[in-house]
Order: structure tokens, then C-alpha cells, then sequence
């Protein structure tokens, strides 16, 4: 779409209303510092980024930047406003109401949206941003990029495939899973050199004959059949062989092992909690203050951290993740408490074994009292406390007590008849192979999660792939799009082959590569000036924009030249007239001299040139001068300081007739040399003048005449120049009649070199080799000899 | 300009896991078709073992849903769903 009009009331510069018309062509406006250039850029990207303007993302601007982009002396009662009209009768508004409530409609409804798709960062660019992708960091380039590649959308796919593949296995509990799977494979292990079940059926087997005449086929029912086989052998046994039996299971228990256990993950618990303590508590009182703040209404408040708005869905994020990494802290707790639990279960049933009179009388014995005096030590202390723990003392008596009973136990275990051993051997053969069918259904559990996690990460390298992939294609289309831009502003410049690439040693990284007199730089930091930093901004923005797919959207350029002298910006209009006169371009300037080039060189049938008085008030807003010319400048002083007014008369008339002198190619001799150059508006007047009668012709009828008019008012502008131009530099003594009158005279000089039917100058079209130069309608011309 | 018209307040989010509440039209206009293709050609071997979860996740690369950002309790959602397939698929293999 193209822009018809802008018009804005109470938006930031603007007061009641400010229209800029441009007629579906593109538009020059130029205004002083101040003047509110930016307050249109600004109404733009609020309309596009859904109430957002990213410079205005501070403290102060209001939780809809309400604050920002109000005028601050709007009525109370009345709402800021933006409508843009495009071509073929379309708008879009928004509206602002004092309480910073927004919202934006569209006609026809699907505008707003198509709109709102546009990619701000190709859309406008802004004087402090030009050079903003040259300074960026590798990674911070490839984030920016990123965007305007069109492949955040994969970025954010592959974020949540990734996002999602974690989520998968911690939903699906599978390190825990596969935890226990180790553990029970481990402990089966000891017992079962192979668990398949081939194999295990084979060691049941070898088992069998000692307690079943026929042992049935399959595992299941093998199993079972042993296990109550070598119940019954257990139960029949000589007292000492079951009391072995029962200290082989005591040992089996292995509270050492367990309490071990309960050491670490306390300690682990420890670290968690202490690291994470501080830092959570202020994170979450700063969520609390935000929450409060947040009150029922809005989705943005300003951050309590840094205040800056920002979205509340953004900060539910935030404080989502500040909980699952609480939620690791809980997890260390949790385990702690199950490691506490599985050793107080352990032990109790040690403790309950050694009530058994087959180990009750051992422990009777001579040579067990000191096992005996631990046993009775541990039977002390009450196991049902495990949820919160036991005291030091407590631990203590564990850490004393368990490894002298595991030794005696042991100790005991080895003294046993080579029958009982055997027995026991095979009841662990029966109780590992008894496990298997736990391990078969975890090992199935943890394998189709995993397919899944798996199956995420594959696709989330496939669309990293992708991106990478497509990442190069367009990198090497912009690539070739800045060079050729660059070569336009900076012809036979030493610095070539600028290009866009992707660093060998690093991922999801961009950066910019160029020769410097012939030499190969990584880094344009290392060898470009800042004006030739910007420069690069500026090709790189301008060659972004190219990628647009739809050429029939605004480019907005505001302020963009602050750092280029006069030769390079006369280089971005030849870009401006090739190879951007298919769009429509916003371009804002507060440079005069520019300005006066732009309006001398762009055709008017594309060009509109629109100029800001200089700022008054926040109750008077934007103002638009009468005129395309910018003696408003001049005007805004003479109340105050016409002596100022004077010299910005004078001021604007030396770059004026400076650049009209070299267009028309009237020679004017440097004074000092070229690079201090002394010539002012009364040089290239006196030229001018002294050429214009053997040049200088009006269409009259079917010939043309000298144009007499100019001449003689280009000598009245000499003369006043002459004396009240010196005297208002010289003496300050000009008085604001004679400003007034200054200005006037020099007004209407300079508008003999623009015709007044096409509106284009003199110079614009034909050529001094040929003749001639002329305007579009031929109407004004410039004779050569 | 009466039509057309959203407030700030609500309605803006697509606050819904499901195809239907994204709408048919929704998301990959930055990238084509090709997330979902992508996608789909990553998952074969997820697709001989387990149709529904492949079937849930190229439907999600299809409507937009992945390209847009998501929020841990969204994905919380998202993988919930895909893990409840394995009942149907454990139902399946007994």
C-alpha cells in the first residue's frame, strides 16, 4: 500500500491536528531540530508494532507508553489519535485515550493485520540506528537479522521443539525411569550375567533340579515355581541355616549403603537450596510488586526491576521459569526425603530381623555383644521421623552403629555351611530373575518416551538446518544487494566485496566480512570510519528492504545522513532515484543543505517536499510551513533575534546558490582553494547574474525569451544580501522590517530557478553537453553556447 | 472505520493449544509450507511407531503453533498430550 495522509492529533509533537499529505508519492520533509520530523516515524511504527515505539520504552512512558505518546498538553478529555489513509480509500487509526487505553481499527478489518505483519526493523530507519547492525556483536547480529530474514518464525519453531522435547521427558519422568532401570538391571545383574530371557531361563534352570523334579516352561511360571520351592527348603531348615539366611537378608538390606545415600542428597539439597534462596526470594518479591502493580487491567506495567513496560504474559513467563528452577531445589529436597525414607524402611526391617529368635540368640552370643550393644543403640531412635529428619546426635548413632553390625553380619554370612550359601545363592538367582518383568516394562516405558524426545530433537537439528541453509541463500542476496548499494555511495573507494557471512567458528552468528585496500578484515569495525559505518547500515537496511516481497510498502528514513558529508549524500540520491523509485520513501531531514539537493534533483512527479516550521509549543504542535523552501527557519527568529535571522537568511542562500551555480554549471572561482571554501551568495549571485542574459530563457508561445523577472530580482536579493545581509553579520544592527523584507526578496530569487507549471527546476532534465538544461515541461530553460 | 476494530485487552492471543482455536490459515506465512514439511520428513521413523504423536506434531508444525513463542505451561500442555499417546500405543502393542 502507499501512504495518502498522516494525520495525528495530540500524538506526540502533534496538537489538535497535523496532516501530512503526501499524494501517494514518496515525501521529503524537512524541519529543524525539534520541529517533530519524528512524531510521523513514530506514529508508524505505533500503528505496527501494535502500540509500541521502541525508543519510548522507558521508565516514564506509562504502562501503554501512554506517557510517551500523548502530547503532554492534550486536553484531559481528549484521546491522541493516528490515521493513515492509503491509495485506493483504505485507513487504519488509532486511538489513544487518556488513560492510555488503545485501540486500533482498520477499514477494510484485514488492513490492520496485513500492517501489523510488516517487519519494523525493514520499515523504518532511524538516525541512531544505522550503524546499529555494523556494531552488533556476532550473535546479537544474527539475532537481529534473524527477524528481517523472515526466519524468527523457524527460530522460535526450533526453540520449541526443543522446549518441548525436555518437557516430554520430564513429564514422562524418564531420567527417573531410566534411573530405575539402571538400578534394578544392576542388582539383577550380580546375580544374572545375561537378562535376556533366554539366557535367565537357562540359569533357572540350572537352579531347578535341586528344588522341582519338573520345572515348567516359560519364565513366568518358572520363577514362580522356584520361589516356592526354596520358600519351603527355607522354612524346613536347620536354625542355623535360617538365622544365615536372615543375616544374609540384613546384610542384603544394606543400610550403610542407603545411609550413604542420605548423606549426599542432603548435602545436594543443601547447595541447591542456599545457592538459590537469595536470589529467588528477590526475584519473587519483585514479582510480587509487579503483580501488585498489574492490578486487573492492562497487559503491560513497568518492570519493577529495571522500568522498563514490558507484557504481562512476557512476565508470567519470567516467573515461570524462576519456579521451575525452584522447582530443581524441590526436586533435591524430594529425593533427600525418599533417600531418608528408603533408609529408615532398611533399617526397620533390620531392626525387626534381629527380633527373630533364630538372630536374637546369636546376638546373645559372647562374641556378638558389641553388635548387640549397636543393635539395641539403633532400636533408640524413632524411624518414623523420617519426613523431617533426625538430629545430630541421631546421625551420629547411624553413622557408629551401622558399620559395626554390617561387619559382624558379614562376618557371620561367611561363616556359613556351603548348603545354606547355596540356598542362598539360588534365592537370589529366583528374587533377580523376579525382577525381570519390572525391567521389561521400564525398558519399554523409557524407550517409546524416548522415541519421542528423540523424534523432537531430530526435528529441532532438521529446522536448525533449515535455517542455517536458508540463512546463507539470503545472506548472500543482501550480500550482494549492500554491494552493489555501496559501490553507488562509495565508488573507487579502497574498501570492496562487503558481505554478509556466516563465521566458520561459530554458531547462530552473523557477521560482516570487506576488503580494505585489497586485504580481507572480519570486522568492518576494524577499518571503517563512522561515517562509513553508517554508510554500511544504511546499504544493509536499504538492501534488506529490497527482500521485501511486496515492493508496494513505505520505507521510512529519518534522519539518516548526519554522518555523511556532502558528496555521499548526493551519492544516496542517485540510490534514491534508481533504486528505490518503484517504493514509496518517508525520507525526514533536519539538513537544509540536503533538503535544497533532494528538491533539486528528485522529480516532482514521484517527490513531494513538505517543510516544518520551527517548533513553538507543545499547544501549537506541528506546524507546516506555506512553503517548500525552508526560510521559516529564518522567520521563527525574527521576532526575537533578527540579527539570527539574518545570517540564517544569508545561510540558506550560500548552499542554495551554491549548489544552483553547480547545477547550472556556472563557474565561480574558489577563493582560498577547494577545501576552504570562501564563497558565498553574493559570488554565485553576481554569475548568475552576469550569465542569465545569454542563458537564462522563459517559453513564450513557440519560443523562448530572456527571463527578465529573475534577473531583476536576483539583483534586488544581491544588493539587500550585500547590505543587510552584511550588516546582520557585521554589526547586528538589522531590524525586523528589513529581515522581513530580506527573506521575502530571497524567496522569491530562488523560485526562478523552479517553474512554476511542472514545479521541477530548470536543471532538471537535458544535459549541459546538450545544449541545454530544462525542466520537465520545458518551460524554463538554461542555454549553452 | 467501525470495522475491524481490537482492543488491546483481549482476544489478541491465541490462547488455545488446538489446530481449531489457531485457525486453518494460521502461522507459516514466514516460512511457506516448509516447517510442516520439514517436520514430517524429520518424524518418519517417529511415524511407524507411534501415528498419533507424529500425527499431533506435523499438525502443529502445519497451523502455526510451533512458530510462535510458547510458553513453558503451554509446552507443559503440548507434551502431556503427546505422552497420553502412549496409552493408546501401549494399548495397541498389548
Amino acid at each position: 500500500m502507499r501512504i495518502e495522509t498522516i494525520s495525528l492529533s495530540w500524538f506526540r509533537g502533534a496538537a489538535h491536528e497535523a496532516v501530512l499529505p503526501t499524494g501517494s508519492k514518496s515525501v521529503v520533509v524537512y524541519g529543524a531540530n525539534g520541529s517533530g520530523k519524528s512524531t510521523f516515524a513514530d506514529a508508524i511504527e505505533y500503528l505496527v508494532q501494535n502500540g509500541r515505539i521502541e525508543h519510548l520504552r522507558h521508565e516514564y512512558s506509562g504502562s501503554r507508553q501512554e506517557k510517551g505518546v500523548r502530547n503532554t498538553h492534550a486536553p484531559p478529555d481528549e484521546p491522541a489519535s493516528i490515521t493513515v489513509q492509503s491509495d485506493q480509500g483504505r485507513s487504519i487509526q488509532a486511538e489513544i485515550a487518556p488513560d492510555g487505553r488503545l485501540s486500533l481499527a482498520s477499514d477494510p478489518p484485514e488492513l490492520l493485520g496485513a500492517v501489523q505483519a510488516w517487519d519494523i526493523k525493514r520499515l523504518i530507519l532511524r538516525q541512531d540506528e544505522v550503524a546499529d547492525f555494523v556494531h552488533a556483536e556476532k550473535g546479537k547480529k544474527y539475532s537481529v537479522l534473524l527477524p528481517l530474514l523472515g526466519l524468527d518464525a523457524l527460530e522460535r519453531a526450533a526453540e520449541n521443539l526443543r522446549g518441548l522435547a525436555q518437557q516430554v521427558a520430564n513429564v514422562g519422568k524418564l531420567s527417573r525411569k531410566e534411573q530405575e532401570l539402571e538400578d534394578l538391571s544392576k542388582a539383577a545383574k550380580d546375580h544374572l550375567p545375561d537378562l535376556s530371557e533366554e539366557k535367565v531361563i537357562e540359569s533357572l534352570n540350572r537352579v531347578a533340579p535341586t528344588y522341582i523334579e519338573q520345572p515348567p516352561k516359560g519364565l513366568a511360571a518358572l520363577t514362580r515355581s522356584l520361589a516356592s520351592a526354596i520358600d519351603r527348603s527355607i522354612k524346613s531348615a536347620e536354625p542355623e541355616s535360617k538365622r544365615h539366611l536372615l543375616l544374609t537378608q540384613i546384610h542384603a538390606e544394606g543400610p550403610a549403603a542407603k545411609l550413604q545415600a542420605v548423606t549426599e542428597a542432603e548435602a545436594a539439597t543443601k547447595e541447591q537450596v542456599d545457592t538459590l534462596l537469595d536470589r529467588r526470594i528477590g526475584v519473587l518479591q519483585a514479582a510480587e510488586a509487579f503483580v501488585d502493580a498489574v492490578g486487573s487491567d492492562g497487559d503491560e506495567v513497568d518492570c519493577p526491576a529495571c522500568g522498563r513496560p514490558v507484557r504481562t504474559a512476557e512476565f508470567a513467563q519470567h516467573v515461570h521459569d524462576e519456579l521451575s528452577a525452584l522447582e530443581d531445589a524441590r526436586s533435591a529436597r524430594t529425593a533427600a526425603r525418599k533417600a531418608r525414607q528408603a533408609f529408615a524402611t532398611s533399617l526397620g526391617e533390620v531392626l525387626r530381623k534381629t527380633k527373630n529368635a533364630e538372630v536374637s540368640d546369636w546376638l546373645d552370643q559372647p562374641g556378638q555383644r558389641e553388635c548387640k550393644g549397636a543393635v539395641t543403640g539403633l532400636g533408640g531412635v524413632d524411624l518414623d521421623r523420617w519426613e523431617e529428619g533426625w538430629s545430630a546426635e541421631e546421625y551420629h548413632a547411624f553413622a557408629s552403629c551401622i558399620p559395626l553390625v554390617a561387619c559382624h553380619v558379614q562376618t557371620a554370612i561367611k561363616a556359613a555351611p556351603p548348603s545354606t550359601q547355596q540356598l542362598i545363592a539360588d534365592q537370589e538367582i529366583v528374587s533377580a530373575a523376579a525382577s525381570i518383568p519390572q525391567i521389561r516394562v521400564l525398558e519399554l516405558e523409557t524407550a517409546r518416551v524416548r522415541k519421542i524426545v528423540e523424534a523432537l530433537a531430530v526435528a529441532e537439528s532438521a529446522v536448525r538446518n533449515a535455517i542455517k541453509t536458508r540463512t546463507r541463500v539470503i545472506i548472500q542476496r543482501i550480500s550482494r544487494d549492500a554491494q552493489r548499494l555501496w559501490s553507488k555511495l562509495h565508488p573507487d573507494e579502497p574498501i570492496e566485496d562487503i558481505r554478509l557471512q556466516i563465521p566458520g567458528d561459530a554458531d547462530r552468528a552473523i557477521d560482516i566480512g570487506l576488503k580494505f585496500f585489497g586485504v580481507d578484515q572480519p570486522s568492518p569495525r576494524l577499518t571503517l570510519s563512522e561515517g562509513h559505518r553508517n554508510s554500511l547500515g544504511l546499504c544493509i537496511f536499504l538492501a534488506l528492504a529490497g527482500l521485501e516481497p511486496e515492493e508496494d510498502r513505505p520505507i521510512i528514513l529519518d534522519d539518516i545522513v548526519s554522518s555523511l558529508d556532502r558528496e555521499h549524500r548526493g551519492m544516496l540520491i542517485d540510490v534514491l532515484l534508481q533504486d528505490l523509485n518503484s517504493r514509496q520513501v518517508l525520507l525526514f531531514t533536519h539538513d537544509r543543505e540536503w533538503f535544497a539537493e533532494l528538491r533539486a534533483r528528485l522529480p516532482s512527479r514521484a517527490w513531494n517536499f513538505r517543510t516544518l516550521r520551527p517548533w513553538e509549543s507543545p499547544d501549537v504542535g506541528l506546524q507546516w510551513s506555506d512553503s517548500a523552501n525552508t526560510f521559516d527557519d529564518a522567520r521563527a527568529l525574527i521576532a526575537v533575534r533578527p540579527e539570527a535571522a539574518g545570517n540564517c537568511v544569508r545561510a540558506i542562500m550560500d548552499g542554495r546558490l551554491s549548489m544552483a551555480a553547480e547545477k547550472l554549471k556556472v563557474f565561480v572561482p574558489h577563493l582560498r582553494g577547494d577545501r576552504n571554501d570562501q564563497r558565498t551568495c553574493v559570488h554565485f549571485l553576481e554569475r548568475i547574474i552576469s550569465e542569465a542574459p545569454r542563458r537564462f530563457r522563459k517559453r513564450d508561445g513557440e519560443s523562448w525569451t530572456e527571463h527578465l523577472e529573475a534577473t531583476m530580482d536576483w539583483k534586488e536579493a544581491h544588493d539587500l544580501l550585500i547590505s543587510w545581509g552584511n550588516r546582520s553579520s557585521h554589526t547586528g544592527s538589522l531590524v525586523r522590517s528589513e529581515v522581513g523584507r530580506l527573506i521575502q526578496t530571497c524567496e522569491k530569487a530562488l523560485s526562478h530557478f523552479r517553474c512554476s507549471t511542472c514545479g521541477d527546476p530548470v536543471w532538471i532534465a537535458g544535459q549541459p553537453t546538450r545544449e541545454r538544461l530544462e525542466c520537465n515541461c520545458r518551460e524554463l530553460r538554461w542555454m549553452y553556447d | 472505520m467501525a470495522c475491524g476494530t481490537k482492543e488491546m485487552e483481549g482476544g489478541l492471543k491465541r490462547d488455545d493449544m488446538g489446530a481449531e482455536a489457531m485457525g486453518t490459515s494460521g502461522g507459516n506465512t514466514a516460512t511457506g509450507e516448509s516447517l510442516g514439511k520439514i517436520v514430517r520428513s524429520a518424524m518418519e521413523d517417529l511415524a511407524q511407531q507411534n501415528r498419533e504423536a507424529y500425527d499431533i506434531l506435523v499438525s502443529l508444525a502445519e497451523d502455526g503453533t510451533l512458530e510462535e513463542h510458547r510458553t513453558s505451561g503451554e509446552l507443559d500442555h503440548l507434551a502431556r498430550r503427546l505422552l497420553d499417546t502412549l496409552q493408546s500405543e501401549g494399548a495397541h502393542a498389548d
